[in-house]
Parts: C-alpha cells; structure tokens; sequence
C-alpha cells in the first residue's frame, strides 16, 4: 500500500489472512480512522490477526484512535464447510508449520482456502500445494492446532477497509 | 448536565476479561443499544481487545495507557468485546460514543 499522505483515503481489500493496514510512521501523527466499507464484519488487530481474536468492526462501522503505537493488521471472515468430513491426521501442527496431513484431500485444490481448526482457533490458510492428503500452506500457520481439528473449504466473505491515516 | 458514568469500569488482566457483553442481559443497555461506544484505558498497562476470549497481546488490537478507542457502529452476531495485558492490571473504562434520543 503506498504512503499517499496524511489525509489521503486509502482502500484495502481484506484476505482471509492478517492484511497489513497501517503502520506509524515517526514525524508524522499517529492517528487513524478505520472505516468498513464492506458489507461483512472485519477483524482489526496485530499481525496474527483472526476472526476468533480480533476487533470486530461492522459493515459502515468506524474506529477512530490517536497514538497508535502499533503495526495494525485487518482480515476478513470467512466460513467452514461442514465439520467433521475432513479433519487433521497424522500430528498436531505448531505455529509457523506449512505442511499438514488431512484424513482426506478430496474437495481441496491448490489456489483454495481452507479454514484449520476449531470455533475459537481456527484460522484461513491458502493452499499452495497439495499431494493426496498432505496440504502445503502459502503462508506458515499463526497457531497451534491439536490432531483431529476439522480441516473445510472456506467460502469467503471478502471485507474491504478505508484507511485515512494523519488526521482524525 | 452532569457528566454520565461510564456503562462499565473493568480491570483487566493478562487473561482475557470480559468488558462487554453483547447479549440480552448486555451490560451496554438493557435495551439492546449496542453501539458506539468509547473504551479508555485509564490504567498504566497496554490493553489488547479482542472479540473473544481467544484474544492475546499479540493479536488484539493495543490500547495504551491514556488512550481511547472510539468505535461507532454496531456489536454485530455474538461479539462480545474482550480486553488482556501483556502484564499486570489495567482499570478500562467503557462509555457511550452516542447519545440514544429515540431508539
């Protein structure tokens, strides 16, 4: 995203993934308004960013703050297929693994989201690559997940966010 | 006019503290008002918010001491609004960020 001055609308399209959306710059106020332009609910928040630990800002709803001190980071929500048909195997995951094994590859193709993990864990990963049933992540995984955690194709509910920076 | 007290005053930990709760029994209103409010962070420890209780100071959105957060808009589904420290405890104030005339 280019820096485009203090004042100057920006337009951001969330992925399902943490989107970088502001970062304070030294001589220049560190003020911002977050509007949702969108018509689906967006999480703000820190680099690892998801939908079950972010600020929910609803569709036209606005955040205005001074002193931010913070690298700020948004995405989007997305929804799980029905849990339960496709579910983690072989081993838990940590945080930063790129690589996992499902009990069934059918339904996944490289370019899709999958949504990995549980209500209050789960977080959208693109697959890059996938050979039978083990999946290869774009972007290493933010968290922790345990064995048997569902793996679904996600549907996206792509949110778009309007940054004005510098002046409030 | 007197100066209104603030809906809900919550001390919140380095574990996830409920500050407002978005349901029928909401802390915000009785009435289901929930919109628009301020959080203020009247302690000396950064406050992170979050929506759920999955929210950690790496992820949510940072507060620091003497600072507000003014959001206008809806509570939308089931988001309630969390808050957490790194460490210690921050007293946070939450207010209303509009005056309800008619609802």
């Amino acid at each position: 995203m280019p820096n485009l001055g203090a004042g100057v609308d920006q337009h951001v399209n969330l992925a399902a993934t943490p989107t970088w959306v502001f970062t304070p710059t030294p001589n220049a106020p560190a003020t911002i308004r977050l509007f949702n332009e969108g018509r689906n609910t967006v999480f703000v928040g820190q680099a690892n960013v998801s939908p079950s630990n972010g600020f929910p800002l609803a569709p036209n709803g606005k955040i205005e703050m001074s002193n931010v001190t913070q690298t700020i980071y948004a995405c989007s929500i997305c929804q799980g297929g029905a849990a339960g048909a496709t579910t983690l195997t072989a081993a838990a995951t940590t945080a930063g693994t790129s690589t996992f094994t499902v009990s069934s590859g059918a339904g996944f193709a490289v370019g899709s989201t999958l949504l990995l993990g549980g209500p209050t864990s789960s977080e959208a990963v693109s697959v890059s690559g996938l050979a039978g049933a083990v999946v290869t992540t774009g972007t290493p995984t933010l968290y922790d997940h345990v064995l048997s955690s569902p793996v679904t194709v996600a549907t996206l509910s792509i949110g778009q966010l309007r940054v004005t920076a510098g002046v409030i | 006019m007197p100066l209104a007290a603030p809906v809900s005053t919550t001390a919140v930990t380095n574990s996830p503290t409920v500050m407002l709760v978005n349901t029928s029994a909401a802390t915000f209103t009785a009435s289901s008002y929930n919109r628009d409010f301020v959080i203020t962070n009247g302690g000396t420890a950064t406050i992170y918010v979050g929506s759920f209780t999955a929210v950690t100071s790496a992820t949510g959105f940072a507060v620091v001491p003497g600072q507000q957060l003014l959001y206008q808009g809806p509570l939308t589904g089931q988001n309630s609004l969390y808050a957490v420290t790194a460490a210690g405890t921050a007293t946070v104030y939450v207010g209303q960020g509009s005056v309800v005339s008619v609802i």
